[in-house]
Order: structure tokens, then sequence, then C-alpha cells
């Protein structure tokens, strides 16, 4: 008010500046809807394959992941680009009688493990605290370049999970879990801070699909290999390891990618029908949060290969944008004209992208309507009015104690210096 | 004069280019081999890279010199070990042995903060985890890192100055930590040959291909050393020593007896047994050769060589340099049988040289031999480029014939001898340390450790006792020699406590008074959750004792629930302990000759990296095994968790609203009693808040219950059809 009456025009002139903020901000917004993230270059390929079961009995769940390993690195995705959590040594374990390899078959002509592996994670340390590090990029200044996932908005990342779950949980070494909204606050995280561009996630535990419900970070596709009350089980039983070597859902999936390469067109679509509920004994489902897209557009070897159309955006000017037709060179320009406020940390630290937030929320309930779909809104809704209950009944508790602790003023003085806290009431003392 | 000066600084310039290019790096790759039973194949090899530069590499690896020169450090060890030696049937090995699981051990320079030094050895350990994919993370907190203790060798080292053994090591600070339960795989060896100039596709790491055979092994051990040095010029140079010793068990048994049926059938490949073929040459090698242990004792073969270089026609110096004394075939003439099978395979395809130990006197080196090492054996020295070009694409190494006869020392004279009149104390190992844990309780226990020396070991000690090596330990201990001086370092986590006071010590059995004997100590006692504990112990142990056991009790600590590691029901690994002792086998220097026609003092003298490794001195380091220490751990299921969080929520209900139905006023005698008193009314209101507020978190927490009320609530006619617009 003083400010304003005092020095009119200068106040005019922040007050003008601080909406021209304000506008270059909601340039920066309007650029960041996910529509526009799907149009940016697809120029990396990584990969987070994680096992997270430890012990010898679990060696099926280390030799998914060593599968999935198998199939990325077989289509090019450098072992730089691949986080691989593995808990226990199965390979080299004392029990195994076929040192430094892993079979998928009891046939053993498919060594999963391979001649030249690189774990990043292992043992101990495969925990969640790793994991939801590893996936939103906020570890200690020591970790590293090898243990970190440096994506961005132009890499597709693929996430690989196998352990032992249930609803809305995975186990981590036998200890932990990982819950299903931790998991999905993660994968938000990554949204919002650019880290892909279009993530795949694949989760072979029993009772995948609640561990992935919750997820509605955009651009997500998910893949889980089983429902609720349903397990993902074993197969392949190998006589000379004495256990079961494979889950079935992977099997399906390395077989699948056994038969493709680098230049295969091959689509979700195609991988969804080899998948059936007679050779698996559990519904595998999927769940896209962009709405515009189908299976049948996801081409495989743009989440399980690796791409070398590498640009660098390092020295990116404005000019090179506008050659380029970029469609984010409003933010550019706004950067340019505004030099106070860089476009990045403006539109990503100081203002929450709100807008966004709320077009994912219509999308999920929007998308694919699932048949029990109806019962999990009314079960929301009552979760919603039981906590709405519980915050009120706790005020009006708060309310009447506090009058009644008003009430009894004396009351609650006397109860003070019974305990003593009041040592100078002479009438106590003597 | 301004294009004169720009020549002069243009020239001034390449003349620093071409100095700099001076800086180089060199690559060396060696391979040795020796039978250690007549199963048993060790294969070590051993890679040296050094470089001068400082950027710029031809085949140094980068990241090596990054680390060494940005973190101030003198020397870096990490070993990766699997399985472990088997002193008893293998005898003592050639090479270094190290303990099972991981170990890193850095000195870094002297004069950093204690702040400077937890974070340069957090950077260490970060960078050599992703150089190795082991889980040195793990070692990130200071709980795993100890100093280094009282090193033998230094105590031994005749120093002028006061030394007290309590001090910490001259010259730097030493860190060591230990992971005893690591794994060793594929995943370890694939970055570690990421730093050498060929990888595994040329030169003698291809050897190592066939996965399955190199962690088949049933000892494994992957070791990385990296070292600062000054040249002689005084440029900074950098050294990267990588090793993998590996002990393979062959299926020979069966060639075997078909060579003593055929004894012109080829016998053991190098490359069959490895499953992997040398195709190509590294070319940055400067030198590459495969050095193979003779399974006959190198005093035969010497004596041999010296009757025909000297007793034949050596009389004189003159003629000895001259070199014009035919040496024959003097591994014919030396050996009985077993020799002769690898000769006859193929003579023109050995283009090998025989190296023998040759002991130096001390007081003039280089002359007047007197005779080999028996410690050591005698090597047939192959070049790799030589085998290469006679192989077609492959070495085609012949391995000589093991000694039939199970042996623990196979290049000791008279041995086989001795066994074969059922003198069976020799076949023991030289020293054998053993560690055992005592005591099934839950609180207490106590750990023994258990040494034993060999006759053979006593018998050495006692006849050096005076006329022997003597280490300058002597003076201190009142005339005993140091060659009875045997060093214990013991490192204990800091969940297992042990009560020093309890420390006794046996000789032979029976209990001798520690003070005496002891000749230097160093005790830190471990911190709570930040540090472990160190006990080193150097005991004067007379030449007569056979056996020696140090017993101290511990109690266990209790762990809180998230110290626990997912497998806590395996035991808490306590690392190994490390016996060192003094052999005067080993105190000699050792040059290694080639048995070139001619005089032995005049004969060819051979150095490599891996051959003064062979001949370390006599200062040897015996590792017991791991030791699992059980400690009391709850049971983790899942039901517990639930059962606690659930009785805690129905405890907090239950207590919160019985306090509200029995409380009165506080104080009901003081002061306005009549107030106190809540009326029924509200005491009910209450209590129905209460009951709505918990059954409202409850159906907030628990979306089966969710589940369950909307059931019922349909069973009961409620319509429940509404939905989001």
């Amino acid at each position: 008010m003083s400010l304003s009456s005092g020095r009119g025009p200068a106040s005019l002139f922040i007050v003008y500046i601080c909406l021209m903020w304000i506008g270059s901000g909601r340039v920066g917004i309007t650029a960041l809807t996910s529509t526009e993230r799907l149009t940016s270059r697809h120029e990396s390929n990584w990969a987070v394959l994680v096992s997270t079961s430890r012990f010898w009995l679990n060696y099926r769940h280390i030799v998914n992941t060593m599968s999935i390993y198998h199939v990325v690195k077989r289509l090019g995705i450098p072992d730089s680009n691949i986080i691989l959590m593995i808990p226990d040594d199965m390979a080299c374990n004392a029990r195994n009688p076929l040192p430094a390899q892993l079979f998928n078959n009891e046939s053993h002509w498919l060594d999963v493990y391979g001649q030249d592996v690189e774990v990043d994670y292992r043992g101990y340390e495969v925990t969640v605290s790793n994991f939801l590090q590893v996936l939103t990029g906020r570890h200690d200044s020591n970790v590293p370049r090898s243990k970190r996932l440096m994506s961005d908005a132009s890499s597709n990342v693929l996430v690989y999970l196998s352990g032992h779950g249930g609803d809305e949980f995975i186990k981590f070494n036998d200890v932990e879990e990982l819950l299903a909204q931790d998991l999905a606050d993660a994968l938000a995280q990554m949204a919002e801070k650019g880290r892909y561009r279009e993530l795949l996630m694949i989760v072979e535990t029993c009772e995948a699909a609640t561990l992935l419900q919750r997820v509605s970070a955009p651009d997500v596709i998910t893949i889980a290999s089983s429902q609720k009350d349903e397990q993902s089980l074993s197969f392949k039983s190998d006589p000379e390891l004495g256990m079961s070597l494979i889950d079935r859902f992977t099997y399906q999936t390395l077989a699948f990618f056994e038969s493709i390469d680098i230049k295969s067109a091959a689509t979700l679509a195609d991988l969804f029908g080899t998948y059936s509920y007679e050779f698996m004994q559990s519904h595998f489902s999927y769940r896209m949060t962009n709405a515009a897209l189908r299976p049948k557009d996801v081409k495989l070897t743009d989440f399980f290969g690796s791409v070398a159309d590498i640009r660098t955006t390092s020295d990116r000017g404005p000019q090179d944008i506008m050659y380029h037709g970029d469609a984010q060179m409003g933010r550019y320009m706004a950067a340019y004209i505004d030099e106070d406020a860089p476009w990045d940390i403006d539109s990503t630290l100081m203002q929450p992208d709100m807008s966004n937030e709320s077009i994912m929320m219509w999308k999920i309930f929007y998308t694919a309507p699932s048949p029990s779909d109806s019962g999990i809104l009314n079960r929301e809704a009552i979760r919603a009015w039981s906590g709405f209950m519980a915050l009120c009944s706790l005020a009006l508790y708060m309310l009447i104690a506090h009058i009644r602790m008003k009430g009894y003023r004396v009351n609650f003085f006397c109860a003070q210096t019974s305990w003593g806290l009041a040592p100078e009431d002479s009438s106590l003392v003597s | 004069s301004l294009m004169l000066q720009y020549i002069v600084w243009t020239a001034g310039l390449m003349l620093a280019i071409a100095v700099g290019c001076n800086a180089q790096d060199v690559f060396s790759e060696e391979l040795l081999t020796a039978w250690v039973s007549p199963q048993h194949l060790l294969v070590h090899f051993r890679f040296d890279q050094g470089t001068t530069a400082s950027r710029l590499h031809t085949s140094f690896p980068h990241a090596i010199q990054q680390l060494a020169s940005t973190l101030r450090l003198h020397a870096v060890e990490l070993s990766l070990t699997s399985g472990r030696w088997r002193y008893t049937t293998w005898g003592r090995p050639l090479v270094a042995v190290t303990p099972v699981g991981a170990v890193l051990d850095a000195s870094l320079r002297a004069g950093l903060k204690p702040q400077a030094l937890i974070a340069h050895w957090a950077a260490l350990v970060n960078a050599l985890s992703g150089l190795s994919c082991a889980s040195f993370s793990l070692l990130h907190d200071p709980t795993s890192i100890s100093g280094g203790g009282i090193s033998l060798r230094q105590l031994l080292a005749p120093t002028t100055g006061n030394r007290s053994a309590e001090g910490p090591v001259a010259g730097g600070q030493r860190l060591r930590a230990m992971l005893p339960h690591e794994p060793l795989c594929t995943e370890n060896l694939t970055p570690w040959l990421r730093l050498l100039p060929c990888r595994d596709q040329a030169g003698l790491a291809s050897l190592l291909r066939h996965r399955p055979t190199v962690f088949g092994a049933e000892y494994v051990s992957l070791g990385l050393m990296l070292e600062r040095h000054a040249t002689p010029k005084g440029r900074r140079g950098v050294r990267l020593v990588q090793t993998v010793t590996l002990v393979i068990r062959t299926a020979l048994k069966r060639a075997q007896q078909q060579q003593q049926a055929h004894p012109s059938a080829p016998g053991a490949d190098l490359e069959t047994v490895l499953g992997a073929r040398v195709e190509h040459f590294c070319p940055p090698a400067m030198r590459s050769e495969v050095l193979v242990a003779e399974p006959d004792s190198p005093e035969g073969l010497f004596a041999t060589w010296r009757t025909r270089s000297g007793g034949v026609c050596c009389e004189s110096e003159d003629e000895s340099q001259n070199g014009s004394c035919p040496l024959g075939d003097y591994a014919a003439a030396a050996t009985t049988g077993t020799l002769d099978a690898h000769n006859t395979p193929g003579p023109v395809r050995e283009p090998s040289r025989l190296l023998l130990p040759v002991m130096i006197p001390a007081g003039s080196p280089g002359f007047a031999v007197e005779a080999v090492s028996q410690a050591l054996p005698a090597l047939r020295r192959y070049d790799t480029l030589e085998l290469l070009e006679v192989g077609d694409r492959a070495l085609g190494l012949q391995l000589p014939y093991p000694h039939p006869q199970p042996s623990t020392q196979p290049h000791i004279a008279g041995v086989h001898e001795m066994r074969a009149n059922g003198d069976d104390r020799l076949a023991g190992p030289d020293l054998q340390a053993d560690r055992y844990v005592t005591g099934a309780n839950l609180l207490h226990g106590a750990v023994v450790l258990r040494i034993q020396r060999s006759r053979e070991l006593r018998a050495r000690l006692e006849a050096s006792q005076c006329t022997g090596w003597r280490g300058s330990g002597g003076a201190e201990g009142g005339g005993t020699c140091g060659s009875s001086l045997v060093c214990i370092n013991q490192l204990f986590p800091w969940y297992v406590r042990p009560w020093m006071h309890t420390l006794t010590v046996l000789y032979d059995g029976q209990e001798v008074p520690l003070r005496p004997h002891l000749v230097a100590q160093q005790v830190r006692p471990a911190v709570q959750r930040s540090s472990p504990g160190v006990v080193d112990l150097c005991l004067r142990v007379p030449p007569a004792v056979a056996e020696v056991q140090l017993r101290v009790a511990f109690s266990k600590a209790f762990l809180t629930v998230f110290e626990y590691p997912p497998d806590a029901h395996r035991g808490f690994d306590v690392p190994a302990a490390v016996v060192s002792y003094l052999d005067p086998l080993y105190a000699p220097a050792v040059q290694w000759r080639v048995t070139s026609p001619g005089d032995v003092s005049g004969a060819e003298v051979v150095s490599s990296p891996l051959l003064s490794g062979l001949s370390a001195g006599p200062v040897k380091q015996v590792y017991t095994v791991g030791l699992l220490v059980p400690l009391a751990a709850p049971d983790f299921s899942m039901p517990y968790n639930v059962i606690c969080l659930s009785s805690t929520v129905l405890a907090v209900y239950f207590g919160a609203l019985l306090n509200l139905l029995t409380r009165r006023g506080c104080a009901a005698g003081h002061a306005a009693p009549e107030r106190s008193k809540v009326s029924l009314g509200g005491k009910a209101l209450q209590a129905l808040l209460m009951l709505v507020l918990f059954s409202a978190l409850a159906l907030y927490l628990d979306a089966e219950l969710r589940q369950h009320a909307m059931e019922l609530l349909a069973k009961l006619g409620f319509p429940l059809e509404f939905k989001l617009k």
C-alpha cells in the first residue's frame, strides 16, 4: 500500500514486470503437457532391471531379471545405460553346479548370464531407497556415474521388477517392501523432473497389477504379470539344480524376444498376442496413462533396443530451435527475453505444474475401464469420506477438550502444581 | 621481432610436447602355472601397467590415472576372492594368497585431517565400486574401516630412532576394510578386464574367456593394485598391477594313466585346461611370457647344470665368459621319467629357457653362486609371441606332468622319500592357522586361534637361530632371534566385543604368561556402531613350540531391528585373521638365472615383475578362513509387523477409551470438586466421537475393511451406485 502510494510509476512497472514474469511462466507450463513430451525426440534408451529376491531358492527371480538383461543387451543397449540390481549371487553360488552360468531352460542352451555382465547394485545394496533413488536421481554426490540413471526428457526408460509381492507391495531383499504409492510417487517425480520421454514398466510378481494400480504419471505403460488374488507361477524345473528356473510370464517374454532383432517392427500388441492364460496360469494386464496410445502403436525396440540417433543439447541456442521448428520455442524465447528468471528454474521449481496434473487425473479416470472399475471408485469414495470423518471427529474432539480445558482452568492449574512444576506456589510448599 | 618471438614460443611448445611424449605407457603380461597337487593346477596371471604421462594415454586406463591423480594416495590394494587356499593339500602358496571376500587396503599420504581422510576414503570406495562391480558402498561408513596394524616387516626393519609399536605407520595413513561375504563372479571380472589394453580379446588374458572354468575353479582371486611412484628422473608415475590366481581341478588322472601306458601320448595342454585359446598377441605388451614350474626339485637341475658347466670345461672365469661350454640335455639327465615325458613331444616347438632360483649370499651379490633356493621351483620360460608363431592361432603349450604322489611341497627334495617312509608329520604345511568359536550362548562366546608349525619350519628356525638371517627384533628380545616372531592381526566388528583380560596364550597346551612373550601390541577397542576393534599382537614363540593357541572370550551385542542384514540367521561374519611369520627359507635374496650353456655365475640374469614377486622376502602371511558368529535375531516374519501395528492401534484405542471413561478430574479434593464431575452425556459424546474417529481411521487405512463395509451396506440395502460425473 505504502509502496504504491509512495512511488506510483515505479510500482506499476514492478507489477508489470511481475505480470510478464508470470506470463512467461505460463508459457513454460503449457509447453510441458504430455502431448508435447511425446513429440520430443527419442534420443537414448535406459533400462533399470531389478530383482528383489535373495537366497538360492529364488534362483528364478534372478534368472527373470537376467533374461531381460540378455534381451536388452542383445538388442543394443550398452552396459552404461543399464542399471542392474541383483541381490544375490546365483551364478557363482556354491550350490550352482554350473558356475558362471544361468539358464532359463533345462536344455541349458541359452545362458542368460553371458560372458560380460555389469551389476550396478548387488547384495545388500538392493534396497527400496536405492531403487527409488535410481528412479528419481536423488543420489549422494559420491555415487559413481555407473550407478545412476542419467536419462532425460528424450530417453525411453524400461523398468523391470521381479520378486515376491502381494497386494500393493513387492518385497525387497526379504526385509522391506516397496509400496504401490511409493512407486507411483517416484514415477510422478520422474515425470516432473523430465527424466523420461516414455516409460515402460513391467512387473513380474504375484498380484503384480496391484503394485501398478496407483501409477498416474504421464506416458507410462505398465504391464503386470498377474491380477489381484493371482499368483505368478514358476516354470521349467531343472533336476540338476533341483528347482524352478524361471517364471512363466518372463519365459514367454524371453521366448518372444529371442525371435526378433533390432530391426524388428514388432509392437506391444504382438507381444501381448503370445501371452495366454493356458500357459501362464495368470491374467496379464496393461495400462497406459496416455489415452491416445494403443499397444499396436508401441514398437518394442523403442524400449528394448537402442537408438543411435544422438544429438547433444548442451549448445542448443535459440537459433537452432528456430531452424528446427522446436515446439518448445516459446520457452526458449521467454528465457531469452527474461534473463532474471531462467525458464528452467521457473517452470520446474517455482511453479508446480497444476494444469498437467488435472489433465492426468481426467485421463486416469477415462482410460480403459476394467470390469471392477466402479467398485474401485466406490471404495475410493468410502476411503475419502472415512478420512474426512476421521478428521472431523478429531477436530470435534479437540474442540470439546479445549472447551473443557477453558471451563476448568483452576483444575488445570492444580494439575500442574501437583506435578511440582510450580514450586513458587507457597500454599503447596507449606 | 614479433615473428621471432612467435617462432621461439612455437619451438618451446614443440619441445615441451616432445618432452611430454617421452612419458609413455608400459604394459607387461605374465602367466605362471604350477601343479600344486596331482589334480590341481595353479594358474596365476599378472598384468603390469605403468605410465608417466598425465593424460593422452595409449594403453593405460584413464580412469585409474584420474583416480590416482585426484586422490592423495600412495597405494591401493583390492582383492576379491572366493574359495580358500587349502594349505594341507596344496602346500605353501607360490604367490600371495588373499582371504575370502573383498579386502580393500589403502595407504594415503600423511597429514590428512580426519575429515579429509574420510572424504578420501568415500571417494575411493565409490570409484572402486564403479570399477569392480562389488558392493563397496557398504564400506562407506567408517564402521568397517580399521587402521593398518603392526606390520612384521616394519617391526623388523632396522631403525635407529625410537620405534614404538603403538605409533601409527610411518609415511602415511593406512586404512583397511573387509567384506568377508562378498561374492566373486563374472560381473567383477568384466570391468576388471576393461582396464587391460586388449581386454580378453588378445594376449594372455584371452585364456580367461571361458568363464565357467574360471569361476568353477576351487580358488579364484582377483587382485588390483594401484601405486604412485616417482621415477628416477623425478617424473610422477602410476603403476597398476592386476592379478588373477586360479587353482583349477583338472581331470588329468586318466590322461596321466594313459601317459604312463604310452609315454608318447600328448599330455595336458594349458589351453585345454582353461577351455580358451590365445589367438592373437596383444600389441602393446612389451613382455608377454608364460612360466611353467618344473615339478622336479631345482636342486637336481642345478647340480646337473653345475657339473655340466663347471665340472667339464668351465674351470676358469674366461672360458665361462666365452660361453663355449655346451650344456646339452640337462633336463633329461637331471630327472627320471617324469620330465622327459614332456620333453619328448616336439622339442622343436619349445622355445623355452629354464630359469633357476639362485641364491645370492648377502656379502657379494652376483658372484660366487652357492646354491639354488629350496623355496622356489625351477621355471621354464616361454615367449608368447614365439609360441604363437609356431602354433596355429594357439599357444599349444604342453604342461609337464605332476608328481604322481600327492605332495605338498613338490619342489623340495626329500619330501617324497620321507612320505614314502610313512612320515606323515611332514604332510602338513609350514604353518597352519585355524580359528573357531566356542560356546553356543547367544550372549557370550569365545574365539580360539590355533597356530600349528610344522617340524620342518621349526627345524629351519632352530638352524637359523644363531647363524641365519637375523632381524633387528632380536636385539629387543634380549638375545632371541627375530625369526621366532609370530604376529596376529584380528579385526572384530563392533557387535563382537572381546574381553582382553581373558586373553590366554598356550604354547603346546601349556598356558604361558603373556607379558614376557609379547614383543609388540596394538589394541584398539571398537566404538559402538562406528568402528571395529583391532587386535594386533606380536609374540615371541621359541622354535621348539609346535602349537600356539590364543583364546579370548567375547560378548555379543544386541542390534536394533534395522541393523540386521536380510540373512541375519546365517550368522555374522568376522573377517579372517592374519598370521604373519618368518621363514628362513625365503630369507636369502634370489636371482633367476638362465641355464644357458656356460658357467653358473656368468649366466644371464632374468628379472620381471612376476619373478621378483615370487621371491618377496621371508615374511609370510597366512589367512584363516572366515568365521560366522550367530547373534540373537528376532522373528522378522511379516505377521510380526502386522501384529505390532494393529496391537499398537488397539492399545491406543482402548487406552484412550478407558482413560476417558474412568478418569475424574485431577486432584479431586483440591478445588471445585463439583466442576470436575463431567456429565454423563459429555462422556457418552466423547466415547462416541472416539469410536467414530477410530472406525473412520480403520476404514481409511484398510482397503479390505472398506470392501467388507461396502458389502455390508449393500446387503442392508443402501444405494451404492454413485459415480463421478
